[in-house]
């Protein structure tokens, strides 16, 4: 695939994007039309409707405007991140969104980092200790950890690492990077130990079915070092039902972590989801929809990227030669 | 406005705030623990002692570099006028009150030294003199009279307990004057109650809409200045050296804010975190804390099984009269987690008759008052006087929060043949049924009271046209209450308003709308520190300064 057709691609997701958000944000908008009760007691958020409160809300949000000229407006200010303020604390959204990004972003990445190690490598091993001691160990392992909940995890590992052995912090997440790195490992575990489980298990699977093609064979038989035929022909090969389940992967670490997030006291992306959602908080549940769209749509598009480095051969839309 | 459409929109921020999970809002444990509370064996415990200090002074004088408090939720700004949950226990460290509530449920001065009632709509409070802000400049009456205006509805406020003042005036430097709408017996409480906290006036206006937000904070005369804020986080607090009451004992507080409680509970094992106020199922608590031990106390904040009066069969007497008799408390309670205070059998709080008069006087009008103590047998025979004899089956419908008293409710109505299965629903939900007077057979907790008896007219509120508001969840709505509970807020004489609400008492007791169940009960954790005075209103009050050492 040459530069000019990656970018094209980059291009044209950019304008689906483009194109998903405008309609989503439609559908989003409406919501606080949809919602039982009037626009006013969706902007409420179960405060009291003192006359006063009801013509604030009424001329904030241009409440007596006709429909589109409601959204109009509302996209307008959307545009330039003004999503209003939450029914709920009052701060504005993009505020209260921002200062949870940071941190949700760095458990996303830390998570993510921390799957792929934990999958991949242990998976590679597997595959080439097959029916070994080793193999059913790690397997045996991550039956276990596949088989236990993120905040079972987190509990156990916060009880083991921050109460009987106090090497990590019981609660918070830190300032500047090494501190976060600090405050955030055992989150960032419990997280990743259930999801690298199941990469182990895929890797190793999709390692040993290319280990097993003929053409790894003829590579071997051809003289190739064993190093070179692994890295350059079975690794390559087997990485790509695991670079499939990254994307997915990043924006899910991303918004849901809820369980980790209170059990590691973090204040994160996925409690603000899940807090907005519990008290009809319209304004946030608008600006948080938005957001995880637009992230599944990146973090798709840097996985199909990785695809492209991976093999060049894949080709997206334009099947050009 | 009525009385009644006043106080709805704050009854009901503060049971949806509670309900969702700001536990730490349950501020409103009356005298001392009841007899049946496990954690207080003894009345030497400090959480039961009073203050005996001067206002502004600290119980204990003995020097702590830093202390580490956890609270669960989380506080998203300071100012008490765009959000009344927003600084939690936290801001009244900071800010302050006119006035406090002392053990006996009396009020005592604060920033105010004296005030008086000019008449029966009219108060007037005189401030301390010499009472400094943080950077230095005097507390005048201007700034009381800015913070309270901004608490005003027509202001934008969020709160409406201030839709009861027709205006606040500043005479002189040192005095304010409020005058009400009309006669309102429970306004007294509230220059003492959280949300009438006092800040800066200069400050707020320069900060303008920025105030109270985590960048620009709020600027206060309290023992410990607000440094910083994180809404995901935590606060940071240092001590203030000029202090009207001295400097206090304690140089820094660290606030740290956790979305679940096992999780704090092991920060308090860890060492993380020195002291835990408002904390839920204390059981668990100390099982996870380690060392920790706890303390709770029963408040006026009363907890009931509601059933709809309007609908069938529950519109029959005998069928309500029947469940009052089936309820166990002792069983209920157990199933709190040590969370529940007391035992209660009426459903205005008898801690918040005690200002009306003298013990003898109180208990002698409580004794007035019909209970239904548990009772299978009697149980059965009032169903077998109702209009369904054989029982009937009825969904009990709760909040998630409810789930594990509800279970035993369930099974104890099972026992005299109500099938009342368990039906869970989200918090939304179930406050939507409640605005929508759909009828159901439930159980609530309300996690805070005032001190005034009319607290409880959350309970029985209806509109102008006599329909049911507010937390009236059994659509209870004889005119007779409506006007004893008007009554009660005109008159101002205490002995004459101990006589009204203990005839409101026995209307709602022979009418059985509402079983209740137990005090709610507020805890806090601590393996090294104890709060003197912990009751009632520990949170409307700078709460640090009764912290001391064990």
């Amino acid at each position: 695939m040459t530069g000019r057709a990656i970018l094209l691609m980059i291009g044209k997701r950019l304008v689906a994007l483009v194109v998903l958000v405008a309609i989503l944000s439609f559908l989003v908008f409406s919501l606080v039309h949809i919602a039982p009760g009037t626009a006013v007691d969706a902007y409420l958020g179960g405060k009291p409707a003192t006359p006063e409160l009801v013509q604030l809300l009424t001329e904030r949000y241009h409440l007596d405007e006709p429909f589109f000229t409601q959204y109009w407006l509302w996209l307008k200010d959307a545009l330039v991140f003004d999503f209003g303020e939450s029914t709920l604390t009052t701060l504005p959204v993009t505020d209260e969104i921002g200062i949870r990004l940071g941190p949700s972003a760095f458990l996303a990445v830390y998570a993510y980092v921390l799957t792929v190690l934990l999958g991949v490598v242990p998976g590679i091993i597997a595959a080439l200790r097959q029916r070994k001691l080793l193999d059913r160990g790690l397997v045996a392992g991550a039956v276990v950890a596949l088989s236990t909940p993120p905040f079972v995890m987190g509990i156990l590992l916060l009880y083991l690492f921050a109460v009987l052995v106090p090497i990590f912090p019981a609660a918070g997440r830190g300032e500047g990077f090494f501190d976060q790195l600090w405050h955030l490992t055992l989150p960032a575990l419990a997280l990743a130990l259930c999801v690298a489980a199941f990469l182990l298990r895929h890797t190793r699977a999709s390692m040993i079915n290319v280990l097993d093609q003929d053409y790894i064979m003829f590579a071997r038989a051809r003289g190739l070092s064993w190093g070179h035929v692994l890295f350059r022909y079975a690794f390559r090969n087997a990485l790509i039902p695991v670079v499939t389940v990254s994307g997915a992967l990043l924006a899910f670490f991303f918004a849901g972590a809820v369980f980790v997030e209170a059990t590691f006291s973090l204040g994160g992306i996925g409690e603000l989801l899940v807090q907005s959602a519990q008290s009809s908080d319209m304004p946030m549940i608008q600006a948080l929809a938005i957001l995880i769209a637009v992230l599944i749509v990146l973090a798709n598009l840097l996985a199909d990227l990785a695809y492209v480095a991976i093999d060049p051969r894949i080709r997206f839309e334009g099947r050009s030669a | 406005m009525s009385g009644s459409t006043r106080n709805r929109g704050w009854r009901r921020a503060r049971v949806v705030s509670c309900l969702l999970g700001a536990a730490v809002l349950a501020a409103c444990a009356g005298n001392g623990p009841a007899d049946d509370d496990p954690a207080s064996g003894d009345g030497e415990h400090p959480g039961a002692t009073a203050r005996d200090v001067n206002a502004g002074k600290p119980v204990s004088g003995e020097h702590v570099a830093h202390l580490t408090v956890g609270i669960s939720g989380q506080v998203p700004l300071v100012d008490p006028a765009q959000n009344i949950m927003s600084g939690m226990s936290v801001n009244i460290n900071a800010l302050e009150l006119l006035l406090q509530v002392d053990a006996e449920g009396n009020l005592e001065p604060w920033l105010a030294s004296e005030w008086k009632q000019v008449s029966d709509t009219v108060y007037e409070y005189t401030l301390r003199e010499g009472v400094t802000f943080w950077d230095g400049t005097e507390l005048t009456s201007e700034d009381v009279k800015y913070s309270w205006d901004r608490m005003a509805p027509s202001s934008g406020g969020t709160s409406t307990i201030f839709a009861a003042v027709a205006g606040i005036e500043a005479p002189d430097k040192y005095t304010v004057r409020v005058t009400l709408h009309q006669p309102d017996a429970s306004w007294q409480y509230v220059p003492a109650m959280f949300y009438a906290a006092v800040y800066q006036k200069a400050h707020a206006e320069q900060a303008g809409e920025e105030f109270g937000h985590p960048a620009t904070l709020a600027v206060g005369t309290g023992p410990w200045k607000l440094d910083s804020l994180n809404p995901t986080s935590g606060m940071e607090l240092s001590a203030y050296e000029g202090y009207w009451g001295g400097k206090p004992p304690i140089d820094r507080v660290s606030v740290k804010f956790f979305t679940d409680n096992n999780s704090m509970a092991l920060a308090m094992r860890a060492g993380e975190i020195d002291i835990a106020p408002g904390i839920a199922e204390p059981e668990g608590f100390v099982a996870a804390a380690g060392t920790a031990s706890t303390y709770t106390t029963a408040t006026c904040a009363t907890a009931l099984v509601s059933m709809p009066t309007q609908t069938e069969p529950w519109d029959d007497i005998h069928v309500r009269r029947a469940v009052a008799h089936a309820i166990n408390r002792d069983d209920i309670i157990a199933a709190t987690q040590g969370q529940a205070g007391a035992p209660l059998h009426t459903l205005i709080s008898p801690q918040l008759f005690e200002s009306l008069g003298s013990s003898d006087e109180v208990e002698a009008a409580l004794e007035e008052v019909e209970t239904y103590p548990f009772d299978v047998e009697a149980a059965k025979a009032e169903l077998a006087q109702s209009s369904v004899p054989d029982g009937f089956s009825y969904d009990l419908t709760i909040p998630g929060a409810s789930s594990a008293v509800a279970q035993v409710i369930s099974a104890q109505l099972a026992q005299i043949g109500i099938d009342a299965p368990v039906k869970v629903v989200p918090d939304t939900a179930w406050f939507g049924m409640i605005s929508e007077d759909e009828p159901m057979l439930t159980f609530t907790e309300t996690g805070a009271c005032t001190p005034d008896p009319d607290w409880d007219s959350l309970f029985l509120d209806t509109d102008d046209a006599g329909e049911p508001i507010g937390l009236n969840l059994a659509h209870y709505t004889p005119p007779e209450v409506k006007e004893l509970l008007n009554e009660g807020l005109l008159e101002q004489d205490p002995a004459e308003r101990l006589r009204i609400y203990t005839e409101l008492s026995k209307r709602v007791a022979e009418d059985v709308p509402y079983v209740p169940v137990y005090a709610e009960g507020n805890t806090y954790a601590s393996a090294d520190y104890d709060i003197v005075e912990y009751d009632s209103f520990w949170m409307n009050f700078p709460w640090l300064l009764n912290v001391v050492p064990r």
